[in-house]
């Protein structure tokens, strides 16, 4: 984890100084539960607000990036941070990581979709989204040299519908039980979730 | 259904198996282990689930920049000031997004209504506008809303009298320098097998029809490309990708020469060990000219130089001093070697 050093300095008229070094800010919370920085957070504690917009920030915006371009993704992000922030009082504890994944994935679906709808005339490829990459890997830049056998499983993978690459990546790759896709997705109930997944993978078995 | 009877796929689909690969305890590793061992013939499908299970991504990947961490962070804490401001903004996305929807909804609805008649009307108020370099050309191109292209030889760019209203599209065969004005609405160019897309950067995309591959090359700002496939990838200054239909996007380090690919907007002429072919090409590109090879065992080895606003003669003169042949300018548009 990555804490970017926020320095002492009055911006602009922010009156709120959440600026604390790394270490203050690691020191601060490095110990404390989840459910207590929440409850730091709720009562207004700025740092705790820190604290979580550090944690979340970078697994956020990758994840955004699957549905649309960098900049499209950064203002979603930070209106959802400030919807966040917002209603803090009134909220009750939540699981903060599906929570946000949600309202991310909310607000990019229908930005993506009208986006689409504002197409010109012409017959243009979409622009795809949440494409597969299977790599034991995970440089940022590499030059990488598939087998045949990857290639086609790949392939594959990006061949399926795009709920189903979503649901795949979000259990396989981000690690959310099928509870919390649900959530994600906004999908009815768990056994959609399953569905999406498992019919995924079936028509994958031809490649063993 | 048993484990023993499992495929690779059924242990991925396995949410127990799932867990164990992915946080395993005491408790998984010892039965999985135990299982293993009873059981040696089904290591193989074992381990390709498992990696199966581990390497599947996204294809995307993106680092914030620390500037863009803070921005983003002020702008979070910033609405208690410009809440006024705010509400006004919110108010006008609202009213464009409603006109939009509304628009597109009567266009949609229309179109349902009376389906040959209204495709005409529609096809007939949108125009092209097609800028063409022969070979020996180059031209800058200044698009309606402001954007600069410079385009190369042998280059086509095409634009529809609709580009700026909803979004900025260009169809590019050849190759062009892009300096596009920042804005909201996206600037998208297509070429041959891929698709970028930016807000506002300055850019450079090779994609000849007689060359196998196309390239993007980023100076400023920030491009996402596309291909039919799906594969997609966003690129930062000084990134370079390129596309071939048999290898898709492959992503190149991020250290290149960008001379030896932008050079050619501010007349600079590159060899970097080019194989005779392509140095024929190039000349015969750049100049307009066609070149024909008396003595083909000519066409051997490699030339490296660089010519800043030189003529014909100039170039020729240089390489045919050190590859050694002559040459014979014809009628200004031919040139023989011999």
């Amino acid at each position: 984890m990555t804490i970017f050093v926020l320095k002492n300095e009055p911006l602009h008229t922010t009156p709120i100084s959440v600026y604390t070094s790394k270490n203050e800010l690691l020191n601060k919370f490095i110990d404390k539960s989840d459910t207590e920085i929440w409850n730091k957070f709720v009562k207004g504690d700025d740092d705790a607000f820190a604290f979580i917009y550090n944690k979340y920030i970078h697994q956020l915006l990758r994840f955004g990036i699957q549905f649309a371009p960098r900049e499209i993704v950064k203002d979603s992000i930070t209106d959802i941070f400030i919807q966040f922030r917002k209603g803090r009082k009134t909220k009750k504890s939540i699981n903060i990581t599906p929570y946000l994944y949600k309202s991310l994935f909310r607000v990019l679906n229908s930005k993506t979709e009208s986006l689409k709808r504002m197409r010109s005339f012409e017959e243009i490829e979409e622009i795809r989204s949440w494409q597969i990459n299977l790599s034991a890997d995970s440089k940022l830049i590499a030059f990488e040299q598939q087998t045949q056998q990857t290639a086609k499983l790949k392939a594959s993978f990006n061949s399926l519908s795009k709920k189903q690459r979503q649901a795949i990546l979000l259990y396989y790759y981000e690690g959310f039980t099928h509870d919390e896709i649900k959530g994600i997705m906004g999908l009815r109930n768990k056994s959609s979730v399953r569905k999406l997944i498992y019919r995924g993978l079936d028509t994958l078995k031809k490649h063993f | 259904m048993k484990y023993e009877e499992y495929g690779v796929i059924d242990f991925v689909k396995d949410d127990f198996f799932v867990s164990w690969v992915k946080h395993p305890n005491s408790e998984s590793d010892e039965f999985w282990r135990e299982y293993i061992i009873s059981h040696p013939d089904m290591m193989p499908t074992i381990n390709q689930a498992k990696h199966l299970v581990l390497s599947i991504k996204y294809e995307d990947h993106v680092t914030l920049q620390p500037s863009e961490y803070t921005n983003m962070f002020e702008n979070i804490l910033k609405p208690n000031i410009r809440s006024k401001a705010n509400s006004k903004h919110w108010v006008l996305k609202i009213a464009a997004v409603a006109s939009v929807f509304i628009v597109a909804s009567f266009i949609y609805f229309i179109s349902h209504y009376d389906d040959n008649n209204v495709q005409k009307t529609t096809k007939q108020t949108i125009s092209k506008i097609v800028k063409q370099n022969p070979k020996g050309q180059k031209s800058i191109i200044t698009l309606p809303d402001g954007s600069i292209v410079k385009l190369n030889s042998e280059s086509t760019l095409t634009y529809f009298s609709n580009y700026g209203k909803k979004d900025r599209y260009v169809q590019l065969t050849g190759e062009a320098f892009f300096d596009v004005k920042k804005s909201r609405v996206p600037f998208s160019i297509k070429t041959k097998g891929i698709e970028t897309t930016v807000k506002g950067t300055t850019f450079n995309i090779r994609s000849y029809d007689n060359e196998d591959n196309t390239q993007v090359l980023v100076v400023s700002g920030e491009v996402y490309v596309s291909d039919k496939n799906g594969n997609s990838i966003t690129l930062l200054p000084s990134e370079l990708i390129e596309y071939s239909s048999s290898k898709n996007i492959t992503k190149k380090s991020a250290d290149v020469d960008f001379k030896n690919i932008i050079g050619w907007k501010d007349g600079i002429l590159i060899f970097d060990s080019d194989s005779f072919d392509e140095v024929i090409r190039k000349v015969e590109r750049w100049y307009g000219v066609t070149v024909t090879i008396k003595n083909k065992s000519l066409m051997k080895g490699t030339y490296t130089g660089e010519y800043h606003n030189k003529s014909l003669k100039r170039v020729l003169d240089g390489i045919s001093y050190t590859s050694n042949f002559n040459y014979e300018i014809l009628n200004d548009k031919q040139v023989l070697i011999k």
